[in-house]
């Protein structure tokens, strides 16, 4: 109730304060890309774009993308654990939300899970968020919404980066860049690492989990040690003006370290897991005069996730196989659970064909492969997709585009699906209106249709995929209204999204598994991933930004949220109407910078942030708290020697040191850990061209013009 | 699908023998359980080496329990063997002699009904896939009783092939059988298990505070391989390293819980220390539940009995509350015991090897 009535306060005093403001400090001056697959200046984006850029990245001083997403906006949970960030975007989970890198999907899951930590934070230029379905221009899993994470690009010329944070509980991140230039080619190497001690919230188990025993002083972490490296390397080529040519490759590992305590029923894991990623990549992009872009690009990816055992006495596990039951593991051992690897070729013309019409044309092939030698059929699985799409960026009249378009995917196993999508935009002096209605699917997982994983306990339970699965599909719908004068901009949108045909594991009679299945395990039951499920969110978000003064910036943001499913309940094996786990009606965050130059040498920021969110609803093992979260950061210009600039942040977070100490295994509204400090320092060579900033607001920066 | 076809079969014949059982006399019902058995346990066989393609099995033999946790150590015994290089060339099976315990196992005991067989059964269908070895390897701490059972009687019944359908020369010349020690095997072993104690114990018996572990032992009468002598030799190897470790059983005339009160009196060991019990046994099951730990209360286990004499011996039946002092695991928990008998099956020796 507090934070209701707080969430509302903020935003009155906000808007109050706001309509008095008049001098002109441009709040939506940033270029996005990602709502059309083109480039629109923010305020004139035909779907709604919410953009987290990098001044406002730098002034936060985020540790990772979770902390950056779940403080800069007010859509965004997470709840960390050991199976990936655990995300979600205004109700609907991770594997709902399409996550692209410079505009292409990220590689690798675990249970729907990406792992974050691919991106470093340190690269980020700015990140785009557009909600609700886009899979008439992305394809599978835009359901919920899409995430560009843009990185940045180096200038021409030679760069040394050195950043170092520090922070609580044995947080350390590192990334060293090193770009160089040779002509018209150019290097970049970045080097990324991460580590943390994580925390315990507390030591009390759920004993409704670990049968009724009391536990107190279990070693479970809330946020378990982990540490991460990852190496990329860039290489490109401007052979001629307007076309470049680049080469990446990437090499990652993490692991996540898991506690071994005394209890066996609790807290003793026996082994930690770890990811092995590398990815390569190839492209080329023509601009042609500036109305005619080409893009051509080839990728292959590849995501391992392996148990590597640290027991002593060995660890026992079931093997599914009947003729050798079990396998012991020891300390040192490894096991691949997945090893997921995708291939992908992208082709992409945009092409102003008059004034009136804007269109994108793109072809899409898709091949994924899945080792998981203890959960899929035969081992290993394939899959491919080729998709055609095609969009038409059309201006009738000069206030009024109309954008629409259409993909046909066409899968190995389901066939063709068609995705459409709609969207128009009124301009009307300061307002705009948006209207959309647009489809999104998620194509069934590799693991959806080949799952196959037998446990004996009391019984054989047999787990099988589905190769007649068909896509999830959604509607969206979508109604926005903004306005924006120069510093000052409100944007109010709601929406409704329909998601069906969702898939899950589901008990069927044992009569209708594959008799050999039967004749081989002799199941006592059977349970088959099928379409059943349906969902649907609906909710209101409001965002606010006003530069009052040069130096100083207010901002927030408000979102309302309902969402039921009709979710497979697996004690009545029935479809019933639930609560979609995670889900708060309430969250909302503001935030409130200042800047001021001192001298020529020392630029200060402080940044005060806070965000809320209300009870985040779970049909099991009880509600998450709601929570209220406030945030202290500063950022130190230093003065530059010649080339080398320094910068230094350091801050608070969760300033009133809140921390919820709900036991272990039961839901959490927030993981935070309670007060924690961190500092870092970049130091900064940089010897080239670099552009002139030829804004002398201290609110503005754009790409490398500014002075880091 | 070769692997499949060869389920499928073994598949039918188990139908089949099950439904020659459904329908059969009481009379018969005995050879009919015989034949159903030997007929699982051939199936079981006959597909494994199909699989794997080994000319050589291994045969694991305990005692036997009806208990989950027991069945768990078990499991881990036999994953450990099959995990090791040694015993790559290895088809492992395992084996109860205990048959109260396989057929109480069978009727779900304690938990889910679990199917084991006796050595007679695994050792005839290993002789009919016709292993060119055959190593038999015992479980057991101590080589009386039940050893000398397994090694005299099931071993040598299967050379001498008492149910008289394995191939004579194949027995003759065929095929190669050795025997693998229990834990304490000779008195060379009682070192190691005493030094692979000590370093997973060590806390228990700090200060004042007291170990002992609670073994079986043979009755009087039936000491016949005077493998009771292993316990004895035991306590002393480990006060050696500690005064404060003991070895007592539940069986053994002259070493039970009121010799061991005695011994322990006899060392001033006061009420009011801590005394820590564990089974000197390679699973904890009905001894280790009962007679060590007494979760029923029926007033006469070890701990019961040290509780009765002031000492500090507490167990609520929840392995997970560390304030208790028992601990309700067996040796073949632990990697370094099960070390030491991978040893003996290493080293074991051949029976019936020809005399030069």
């Amino acid at each position: 109730m507090q934070i209701k009535r707080l969430t509302w306060c903020a935003l009155v005093v906000l808007v109050m304060v706001a309509a008095r403001g008049q001098e002109k400090y441009d709040t939506l001056p940033e270029v996005v890309v990602t709502a059309t697959g083109t480039q629109h200046r923010l305020k004139d984006v035909p779907v709604q774009t919410e953009v987290v850029t990098r001044r406002e990245l730098q002034q936060y001083g985020g540790r990772s993308l979770e902390e950056i997403l779940g403080g800069l906006t007010a859509s965004f949970a997470f709840s960390e654990d050991d199976m990936g960030s655990q995300m979600q975007m205004n109700g609907l989970g991770n594997s709902y939300i399409l996550i692209l890198v410079d505009g292409k999907r990220l590689h690798g899951d675990n249970g729907g899970q990406n792992d974050l930590g691919l991106i470093d934070p340190a690269r980020i230029e700015r990140i785009e968020i557009v909600k609700g379905a886009s899979s008439a221009l992305y394809g599978s899993d835009a359901i919920a919404g899409v995430i560009n994470i843009i990185t940045r690009k180096p200038a021409k010329g030679w760069l040394l980066e050195n950043g170092t944070r520090g922070g609580s509980y044995g947080d350390l991140r590192q990334h060293n860049a090193v770009g160089l230039t040779f002509g018209r080619v150019q290097s970049f190497t970045n080097f990324h690492y991460r580590r943390s001690d994580g925390w315990q919230n507390t030591g009390v188990e759920d004993p409704a989990q670990i049968g009724g025993r009391v536990i107190t002083d279990s070693r479970n972490k809330t946020v378990n040690r982990n540490r991460l490296y990852q190496l990329s390397q860039r290489l490109t080529w401007q052979p001629a003006e307007g076309m470049e040519v680049y080469a990446d490759g990437m090499w990652y590992h993490k692991r996540i370290f898991r506690p071994n305590g005394k209890y066996a029923v609790a807290d003793v894991h026996g082994y930690d897991l770890s990811y092995d990623d590398a990815a390569l990549s190839a492209g080329w992009a023509w601009h042609l005069k500036e109305r005619h872009h080409l893009t051509a690009d080839v990728s292959w990816n590849r995501h391992g996730y392996f148990y590597d055992y640290t027991s002593d006495e060995g660890w026992l596990v079931e093997t599914g196989d009947k003729t050798n039951p079990y396998y012991i593991y020891y300390d040192g051992d490894r096991a691949l659970q997945a090893d997921q690897r995708r291939t992908m070729v992208q082709l992409k013309g945009v092409s102003e064909l008059s004034g009136h019409h804007r269109m994108t044309v793109g072809y899409d092939f898709r091949h994924d492969w899945l080792k998981a030698p203890l959960r899929i059929d035969n081992r290993r699985a394939t899959d491919w997709t080729q998709a055609l799409y095609a969009q038409d960026e059309w201006n009738p009249l000069k206030r009024l585009n109309v954008t629409a378009g259409l993909r046909v995917d066409h899968n190995e196993q389901f066939g063709v699906h068609l995705t459409p999508k709609l969207s128009s935009m009124l301009s009307l002096g300061n307002y705009k209106l948006r209207a959309s209605w647009a489809q999104g699917f998620k194509s069934p997982t590799l693991k959806e249709m080949h799952y196959r994983y037998v446990r004996d306990m009391g019984g054989v339970r047999l787990f099988l995929g589905n190769t007649s699965l068909k896509p999830q599909v959604s509607n969206y719908v979508s109604l926005n209204g903004e306005y924006a004068v120069s510093n000052f901009s409100v944007s109010i949108t709601g929406y409704y999204n329909r998601v069906h045909d969702m898939i899950n594991l589901v008990t069927i009679p044992a009569s209708q598994a594959p008799g050999e299945l039967i004749l081989r395990y002799d199941p006592a039951f059977v349970r088959e991933y099928k379409n059943l499920e349906k969902a649907y969110t609906t909710g209101i978000d409001v965002n606010l930004k006003w530069n009052v003064t040069r130096e100083i910036t207010l901002g927030g943001g408000y979102s309302y949220l309902q969402a039921k499913g009709r979710v497979y309940d697996e004690e009545t094996e029935r479809l019933q109407r639930l609560t979609i786990d995670g889900t708060a009606h309430h969250k909302s965050n503001v935030f409130a910078t200042w800047n001021h130059r001192f001298t020529q040498s020392y630029r200060l920021g402080i940044g005060l942030y806070g965000r809320t969110s209300s009870t985040r609803h779970y049909e099991n093992y009880g509600n998450g708290k709601a929570y209220q979260l406030w945030r202290l950061s500063t950022t130190h210009d230093l003065g530059h020697a010649r080339n080398t600039t320094y910068r230094l942040e350091a801050g608070i977070d969760n300033i009133f040191n809140y921390v919820d100490r709900t036991p272990h295994l039961r839901h959490l509204g927030t993981t935070t850990p309670g007060t924690t400090l961190f500092a870092s320092l970049v130091i900064r060579f940089h010897k080239g061209k670099t552009l002139k900033n030829n804004n002398n607001n201290s609110n503005l920066k754009h790409n490398y013009n500014e002075e880091d | 699908m070769k692997k499949i076809k060869i389920l499928m079969v073994a598949m039918m014949a188990m139908v089949m023998s099950a439904s020659f059982v459904a329908c059969s006399d009481d009379d018969d019902s005995q050879s009919e359980n015989f034949t159903k058995y030997l007929s699982q346990v051939e199936s079981q066989v006959k597909s494994k080496k199909a699989s794997s393609g080994n000319k050589k099995a291994l045969l694991l033999v305990a005692f036997g329990s009806t208990w989950e946790n027991a069945h768990n150590t078990f499991k881990g015994i036999v994953a450990d063997y099959e995990k090791d290089a040694a015993f790559k060339d290895y088809d492992v099976y395992f084996s109860f002699t205990s048959a109260i315990c396989i057929n109480k196992s069978r009727a779900g005991e304690h938990y889910a009904s679990q199917d084991f067989y006796a050595p007679n059964f695994w050792l005839e269908a290993i002789g009919r896939q016709k292993y060119e070895e055959v190593r038999v390897q015992s479980l057991h701490v101590i080589p009386g009783e039940e050893f000398l059972r397994l090694r005299d009687n099931y071993i040598k019944d299967f050379k001498n092939n008492i149910y008289g359908d394995l191939d004579e020369t194949y027995l003759e010349s065929g095929v190669k059988v050795f025997v693998g020690g229990p834990l304490m095997a000779e008195e060379e072993d009682v070192e190691a298990v005493a030094k692979a104690i000590n370093s997973n114990f060590s806390k228990y018996v700090q200060g004042d505070n007291v170990m002992a572990f609670l073994g079986h032992g043979n009755p009087e009468g039936y000491n016949y391989g005077n493998g009771n002598v292993r316990y004895t030799q035991l306590e002393t190897a480990l006060q050696k390293i500690n005064k404060n470790y003991f070895v007592a059983t539940v069986d053994m005339e002259g070493n039970l819980l009121d010799d061991l009160y005695g011994r322990m009196k006899d060392q001033s060991v006061k009420a009011g220390t801590t005394v820590t019990l564990h089974a000197l046994m390679c699973i904890a099951g009905d001894h280790a539940h009962n007679d060590m730990s007494g979760i029923e209360n029926e007033g006469d286990s070890w701990r019961e009995f040290f509780q009765g004499e002031g000492f500090k011996c507490a167990y609520d039946g929840n392995d997970a509350n560390t304030a208790n002092n028992c601990i309700l695991k067996g040796l073949g928990d632990y990697a370094n015991f099960r070390a030491i008998w991978k040893k003996h099956t290493v080293e074991a020796a051949e029976m019936f090897a020809e005399e030069e």
